[in-house]
């Protein structure tokens, strides 16, 4: 059957063609890590999405490292690796974890942790970016010892806080309006408690469900005339169409709050946030202890507690309202964006 | 396990399974169909239900492939019935099948707590044992379809892939037989779903997103390579496909490439892979493929 040899053989050779460059890629990339003489410490960073947020993380993460490995005379180099929303990737990426030579395991998002947790076997893993380490099944509670080599960080907005500042700063505002995706399990999890504590501030909520950034606009066209502010969660589909929907807001004069740093620099108002840098820094702690020989399975998972009070005053000035005095509370604390 | 070629392996029998759906919906039943999106997480939210609320593994498995049969004979009504076209109605069920999802699951992200299913220990364990597993699973799959398509049922389905047009000639109603087609691709890719998700030890809601397109890509490239000339071969591009889309991606891996760069990867092989199979093609024009190439 076989009459034709030479289409499987242009075909080899295209394999080996590709092969190959994907080889040289990776050789010139691994050239530039080597070459010192110093003790060096090699931390794989597995992430399932691109986000600004993620970023930060990594930022307070580094930073920590770099100065302890200065005092310590010990170079850090990373492996970040992010899987673009595919688990089959992710598979992938902890396979290559397991046979390369990292030290320790660092990483950011549910189900990133989730694919990490199961599949490496004999290194330590840290996580961060995570609102319920428990839902997720990485860990049975957030004491250690844990049953895995495994610890982390934790983060959950300060809802509490916020909606008291909400309450203090729209005294007169009853309806609150909440776009968030069913599908992600972050803003799920946070969206339980959000109702809770909405309630507890004397504010009705008004859900709107969505389901991709396609419908983000025209459910916030159909929500905005009956809500007296548009409060934004930590949801990657709704964080993603901020700048319409900060334009919408605008329009109506609704004035729109968010919960993470990220969407008061793309328009929102205030809010008080995780400071993700500092859920890094914490992260880089816990590597610190590892490396320098405590097991993961022994330290706490922690919640990161650091606030900030982020505010986008070029905002204020298009919604015509003075920055509040309450405000000055947070003076230590605050970052400002134009 | 610390092979870099098995554990390759081990993945790529894995998604094999719903590559064969992917070809058997495609080239034998030729319906274009991208309910697998939707009936692959599907199969994964059934069976974790039924397997959280204390089921058998064998109703697990039986409860997870029904549940994409449901949905695949849902996608075939409405395209036979409501005059749909394939793709269309193949989107819609998948969307919908989104939202049930989600609803059987309760929330987007769960985990199996008592994994002691027959896929929940492959993942991170040292045997080899796993992999067998994997491999005994893609061949059941692969022997199961092989069979099925000898039957008398089965090849007036591969005739219906075929060429529908025969059917309507003759004024055979072709109503029955695309939704026995349908369902059974959608069933091994709710199956598959199923297997999946006990694998990787828990269920996502976002796990079946642009499955349909990564399972094409790798029959596309099992193809190019095997030239199915029978239903043998067609059933073993998709695996063959499936382990070098496994082996490709995890080499770019290995070497240090930004898996964000891997989708432009796949894409420029599978491309390439392509014109290979159109230039010998037109050289060569007695060899014909088997199974529905119209798409």
């Amino acid at each position: 059957m076989m009459k034709n040899k030479s289409p499987l053989l242009i075909l080899a050779f295209v394999f080996f063609l590709v092969l190959a460059t994907i080889y040289i890629l990776g050789e010139q990339k691994t050239k530039k890590a080597t070459s010192s003489n110093m003790k060096t410490v090699k931390i794989a960073i597995n992430q399932f999405i691109e986000h600004p947020n993620l970023d930060q993380v990594i930022e307070g993460f580094k930073a920590t490292l770099i100065s302890w490995g200065n005092s310590n005379n010990i170079k850090i180099t990373y492996d970040i690796k992010n899987a673009s929303k595919d688990i089959k990737t992710m598979l992938s990426i902890v396979q290559n974890n397991n046979r390369g030579n990292s030290d320790l395991i660092l990483t950011l998002t549910t189900p990133s942790a989730q694919v990490t947790a199961k599949g490496i076997k004999g290194k330590p893993i840290i996580f961060a970016a995570i609102t319920d380490p428990i839902h997720a099944g990485l860990v049975k509670s957030l004491e250690s010892p844990h049953e895995r080599n495994i610890t982390g960080v934790t983060d959950s907005a300060p809802y509490e806080q916020q909606f008291k500042l909400f309450k203090k700063v729209f005294p007169d505002s009853k309806t609150i309006g909440v776009l968030h995706n069913p599908g992600e399990a972050n803003s799920e999890a946070s969206l339980k408690i959000i109702r809770r504590i909405a309630k507890e501030n004397a504010f009705k909520i008004k859900e709107v469900p969505v389901s991709n950034i396609n419908d983000v606009v025209l459910a916030t066209k159909s929500l905005i005339s009956d809500i007296d502010l548009l409060y934004l969660p930590a949801d990657n589909t709704v964080v993603s169409s901020i700048v319409a929907i900060a334009k919408i807001a605008k329009a109506k004069k609704v004035p729109l709050l968010a919960s993470d740093e990220g969407s008061v620099k793309d328009g929102a108002l205030f809010t008080l946030g995780v400071n993700y840098y500092s859920s890094g820094v914490e992260a880089a702690k816990k590597a610190i202890l590892i490396l320098e020989g405590t097991n993961a399975s022994a330290i706490h998972v922690t919640k990161s507690e650091s606030v900030r009070l982020i505010v986008n005053s070029k905002s204020f000035e298009k919604y015509g309202i003075p920055i509040p005095e309450s405000f000055n509370k947070y003076i230590d604390n605050i970052v400002y964006y134009k | 396990m610390d092979n870099f070629l098995l554990e390759t392996l081990e993945i790529g029998l894995l998604y094999s399974t719903i590559s064969l759906s992917i070809v058997f919906l495609f080239r034998v039943v030729g319906f274009p169909d991208l309910t697998p999106d939707g009936s692959f997480i599907l199969g994964a939210a059934v069976s974790f239900y039924l397997s959280e609320n204390g089921y058998s593994l064998i109703l697990v498995y039986t409860g997870g492939m029904l549940s994409g049969m449901l949905a695949g004979t849902i996608t075939a009504y409405v395209h036979k019935k409501l005059n749909v076209s394939k793709l269309l109605s193949g989107i819609l069920v998948s969307l919908a099948l989104y939202s049930i999802s989600l609803r059987i699951l309760g929330s987007s992200n769960k985990y199996y707590e008592d994994n002691q299913n027959v896929y929940g220990n492959i993942l991170g364990s040292e045997s080899i044992s796993g992999l067998l597993i994997l491999m005994v699973t893609a061949l059941l799959f692969f022997i199961a379809v092989f069979f099925y398509l000898q039957t008398k049922q089965g090849l007036l389905i591969r005739a219906l892939g075929d060429s529908e047009d025969s059917f309507k000639y003759r004024g055979i109603s072709t109503l029955t037989l695309t939704i026995i087609g349908v369902s059974l691709g959608n069933g091994i890719a709710s199956l598959s779903g199923a297997i999946i998700s006990q694998y990787q030890g828990f269920v996502d809601i976002s796990m079946g997103v642009g499955i349909t397109i990564g399972a094409l890509t790798a029959m596309v490239i099992g193809e190019s390579i095997l030239r199915p000339y029978n239903v043998f071969l067609l059933l073993a591009s998709p695996i063959l496909g499936s382990i070098i889309f496994q082996y490709i991606l995890a080499t770019s891996l290995e070497v240090g490439l930004v898996p964000t760069d891997l989708k432009a990867v796949i894409s420029i092989m599978t491309i390439l892979l392509l014109y290979l199979q159109f230039k010998s093609q037109k050289k060569n024009t007695s060899t014909r493929q088997i199974g529905n190439r119209s798409f």
